[in-house]
């Protein structure tokens, strides 16, 4: 189950996905963002699919891969949008024993449950192609304005960079953690309701503990290899933009605008 | 009781073409230690894993007590047989408190609450662990070796018939690699142990049997004296000689003459050059 969230990882490659500029990624995800958060119609959702599905193809990812990792958050969040529609209160569309359904509750739940959707897996498509490091450039650059207001920009981008690259260790940790505990004869699939949410309590325990002492092992390792807060860095590889950034851009500005029309 | 592994073959998932574990054959009797031994990338934890139950064979069979692993109803039934203390004790360790998590696992098996507590503080005195001093506090607050025994005890505390210890000394200080070692001794002697590790000197230390393995093949399975024997072999596999084995080749290339000994142990091989130079200077002195 584990294996399948492709979350905050980063996998290698040469596609024109992975070639585009940090920045035009992130700004594209936003359009995205945009245009599920304004779409009008329900159909404009089949819209920004198709056009996910496309940079999907066109960053070389495995579509089924993806709609396996995608599996558990669908079914969380329909069982989420389900739960929220029968808390909408609206015109009655249909009871459920004490529990009725509005019409409202219907639309919200279900543009919410779309909106969601397209938010993980556009993000998902984002962190596959773009380097922890080069998204945390990214913001960093497309930040930058905020530091005339104080924005403490540098670090926050360095907190992001150092989340993105724990993301994929805190699976593994959670892997080892379930493993460890099935080697000493844990059965989640027997028992008691309560013994096996106990069984499961036990997982955070050693994750929290040993997250927090690899997060203050790394603080040491930064101070002892030079880091300070508020110091002017540079960069490796500086980011430029190209003519497929801003054939990307073009497509990030056409698909919010277009939500309004369609 | 025994484990037996016929023809077995293992992967992890999404890494079919390339096996982890090839072709083995292997009897584990009811006590005695053996000792797996091998260069990292050899196998040695994917055999803990197969034998644990945390990972199917994907050819061939693992059976305990003459019983198919496969078959059993639960593998948790399997797990609680052989107790596996993986590299990372830290990731074995539950509980809140260091009693807590050793009554773990035979509350796991649906033990009265009584019977878990005796299992507890048998395993913290068989691991040389004071009750007083230790049932209350945190398992995070212990050192690496307290860690460890922990997590010994809390597997001990299962009374498995088997126990897996994946590289049990690496990364403790002296005094905690001596304590370790003793428990594991003392276990050999009621139970069949596992031991994991590319340390060979700690093999020759404990072991009764050595196999050695390499890409997931075993290469040979013998006595610890024979499994030093082959120097290309040993050289091939990256491990390092132990240093008793390195006297008594460099003593044998000046001439000195030993009795043959099977038994490599430290303290064997020492005596038994005592002994010799004291018998040559009793003979001189004639």
């Amino acid at each position: 189950m584990l294996n399948g969230l492709n979350l905050g990882t980063y996998r290698p490659g040469s596609s024109i996905a992975h070639r585009l500029d940090g920045r035009t990624k992130i700004l594209a995800l936003l359009g995205t963002m945009v245009a599920a958060f304004g779409a009008v119609h329900y159909r404009y959702f089949l819209i920004i699919g198709a056009a996910l599905t496309v940079a999907s193809l066109v960053a070389r990812i495995d579509l089924r891969a993806m709609a396996r990792s995608m599996a558990i958050v669908v079914i969380g969040l329909a069982i989420s949008s389900f739960v929220a529609a029968l808390l909408i209160s609206g015109k009655t569309y249909h009871h459920f024993g004490p529990l009725a359904i509005s019409d409202d509750g219907i639309t919200l739940a279900v543009r919410g449950f779309f909106q969601t959707i397209i938010l993980i897996y556009g993000a998902q498509v984002l962190t596959l192609t773009t380097a922890p490091l080069a998204i945390a450039t990214a913001l960093q650059r497309l930040c930058r304005p905020l530091k005339l207001v104080k924005v403490p920009v540098d670090e926050l981008a360095m907190l992001i960079t150092l989340a993105l690259t724990f993301l994929p260790l805190i699976r593994e940790q959670v892997r080892t953690v379930i493993d460890a505990q099935l080697a000493r004869g844990v059965d989640l699939r027997r028992g008691t309701l309560e013994t096996r949410l106990r069984a499961l309590l036990t997982f955070f325990n050693p994750i929290v503990s040993a997250n927090l002492r690899r997060a203050g092992e790394l603080a040491t390792a930064m101070e002892a290899r030079g880091y300070q807060v508020g110091m002017e860095r540079t960069h490796l590889r500086e980011q430029r933009f190209g003519v497929a950034d801003y054939l990307a851009l073009a497509l990030a500005i056409l698909l919010p605008a277009g939500a309004f029309f369609v | 009781m025994s484990l037996t592994l016929s023809g077995v073959s293992a992967h992890y998932p999404g890494a079919e073409a390339q096996p982890s574990l090839r072709q083995i054959d292997l009897k584990i009797g009811d006590r005695g230690c053996l000792a797996v031994v091998g260069p990292s990338g050899s196998g040695k934890s994917t055999l803990g894993r197969v034998l644990n139950g945390l990972l199917r064979a994907s050819t061939g069979t693992v059976a305990l007590d003459g019983q198919d692993m496969a078959k059993l109803e639960s593998l948790a039934i399997a797990r609680r047989r052989v107790g596996l203390l993986m590299q990372q004790p830290d990731n074995q360790l539950f509980g809140v408190t260091v009693g807590q998590d050793i009554r773990f696992g035979p509350m796991q098996a649906g033990l009265d609450e009584a019977i878990c507590q005796d299992r507890m503080e048998e395993a913290l005195r068989r691991v040389g662990l004071d009750q007083e001093t230790f049932v209350s506090r945190s398992p995070f607050s212990l050192s690496g070796g307290e860690r460890r025994r922990v997590a010994l005890a809390g597997l001990l505390a299962m009374k498995p018939g088997h126990l897996v210890l994946d590289e049990p000394i690496a990364g403790l200080d002296p005094a905690g690699r001596d304590s370790i070692e003793s428990v594991i001794a003392q276990t050999a002697e009621e139970i069949s142990v596992v031991l994991l590790t590319a340390d060979l000197p700690l093999a020759l230390r404990l072991a009764d049997r050595v196999l050695l393995l390499e890409e997931g093949r075993v290469v040979f399975d013998g006595t610890p004296a024979a499994s030093v024997a082959d120097q290309g072999l040993i050289t091939r596999l990256r491990l390092m000689v132990p240093v008793q084995v390195e006297l008594l080749a460099g003593l044998a290339a000046r001439g000195v003459v030993l009795p043959a000994t099977g038994d490599l142990r430290p303290r064997t091989v020492v005596r038994t050059i005592a002994d010799a130079m004291a018998y040559r200077g009793e003979r001189s002195a004639c």
